[in-house]
C-alpha cells in the first residue's frame, strides 16, 4: 500500500494518467436538471479540471474535452441538480 | 430561491489558469483541484504558462513541494507550498503533522495549513502569503482517490471529514500567534473518515481509538495556542 509506493500519486511525467480511464463510471458526463439548478456554482467551484463552465442565463454546463466523469459535482450539489449520465 | 442570485463560488476570479489540456491529473485529483484555486490566487508562474504541470516531488519527505514568488507588491521571498498527499506517510503518525511547527519554529513569517475543500480558505491564506514580510510555508492537504482508496466523487467530502473530525485542523500563524480558522464546534467522529478510505483497512479497533486520542491531543494543544494568541495574528 502506501509505503510500497514511493512517489505516491504525484505523477512526474506527463501523459502518465492516459491509462487510467475517464472515471469509474466510464464515460459518464453531468447533466444539469434546470428545473432544480439553483445556479450557485458550487459544481463550478469543485471541479478539478476547470470543465465546468458558465452558459446561458447563468446556468452550468460542462466541456466534453476536459471531464474525466469523477463525479464530484454530482456529489456536491445541494439540491441534486447534476446526475451523471452515459455519453451517447 | 429566485430570490438569491449572488452566491459565494460566482464571486471567484473568471480566469482558469490550469486548463488542463495535455493532463496528467486523476479522476477527482484533489492535487488539481488546489492548484487551480492556487493559481486562481497568484496567477501563473512564468515558467509554467506553456504547459500545466504537477510540482515536483519534495527531496526530503513526502508530498510535492511547491515554491511560488509572491508576485506584485510582495517582497523577495518564496511562498512554500507542501502539496500534501500523504502518500508515503506512516499511519500512525496522523495525527501530528510536524511542517508548520516546524516552519514557526525556523521563523517563517506566515505559516498555516489549508485544504482543498475549502477552497476560499486556501485563496485567502495565499494571499494573506502573499502579504507576510519574510518567507511563507502553507501545507495543502490533498486527497487521493487513487493512493487512499476511495471512489474519485468523495475527494471533496474526504476533504471535508478530514477537517470536521480535527484530524487535519484549518490554522495559521504569524510568529508563534496562532488562529484556527475553520472552526469545528461537534466534531465528527474519526471513524468516518477512517472508514471510508481502503488504506486504513488494516487498522485495528484499539489502534483507531488510539488514532483518536492522539487528535484530540493534538488539537487541545492548537486550541489552547490558539487562545492565547488570537489577538495577536493580524495581517
Amino acid at each position: 500500500m502506501a509505503s510500497e509506493n514511493p512517489v505516491g500519486c504525484v505523477l512526474l511525467k506527463e501523459g502518465r494518467a492516459k491509462p487510467f480511464p475517464r472515471g469509474t463510471k466510464p464515460k459518464a458526463l453531468p447533466e444539469w436538471d434546470r428545473d432544480r439548478c439553483i445556479k450557485c456554482g458550487i459544481c463550478y467551484l469543485f471541479c478539478p479540471d476547470a470543465a465546468i463552465t458558465k452558459v446561458d442565463e447563468g446556468y452550468f454546463d460542462v466541456t466534453r474535452e476536459y471531464c474525466k466523469g469523477c463525479g464530484i459535482c454530482q456529489q456536491e450539489c445541494w439540491f441534486g441538480a447534476i446526475s451523471m449520465a452515459e455519453e451517447v | 430561491m429566485d430570490r438569491y442570485t449572488i452566491y459565494a463560488p460566482l464571486t471567484l476570479g473568471k480566469r482558469e489558469f490550469c486548463i488542463p489540456n495535455p493532463n496528467e491529473a486523476c479522476p477527482g485529483c484533489g492535487i488539481a483541484l488546489a492548484l487551480r484555486h492556487i493559481y486562481k490566487a497568484v496567477g501563473l508562474p512564468q515558467e509554467l504558462k506553456a504547459k500545466w504541470r504537477f510540482p515536483e516531488k519534495s527531496k526530503n519527505g513526502r508530498g510535492a513541494l511547491l515554491t511560488l514568488s509572491k508576485g506584485r507588491g510582495g517582497d523577495e521571498s518564496p511562498i512554500e507550498m507542501l502539496i500534501d498527499n500523504e502518500a508515503d506517510l506512516a499511519l500512525t503518525s496522523l495525527a501530528l503533522k510536524p511542517e508548520p511547527a516546524a516552519k514557526v519554529a525556523e521563523g517563517y513569517a506566515y505559516v498555516a495549513t489549508a485544504c482543498s475543500s475549502y477552497p476560499f480558505d486556501l485563496i485567502e491564506k495565499v494571499k494573506r502569503a502573499q502579504k507576510a514580510k519574510g518567507p511563507a510555508f502553507i501545507q495543502v492537504l490533498t486527497p487521493c482517490p487513487v493512493e487512499w482508496g476511495f471512489s474519485p466523487d468523495l475527494t471533496v467530502k474526504i476533504g471535508l471529514w478530514a477537517v470536521e473530525s480535527r484530524l487535519f485542523p484549518l490554522y495559521d500563524a504569524a510568529k508563534d500567534a496562532y488562529r484556527i480558522t475553520v472552526n469545528t464546534l461537534s466534531p465528527r467522529p474519526i471513524t468516518d473518515y477512517i472508514k471510508a478510505q481502503e488504506r486504513f483497512k488494516g487498522l485495528s479497533e484499539s489502534e483507531i481509538e488510539k488514532l483518536g486520542n492522539n487528535v484530540k491531543e493534538a488539537y487541545r494543544r492548537l486550541a489552547e495556542l490558539s487562545q492565547r494568541s488570537e489577538a495577536e495574528v493580524n495581517l
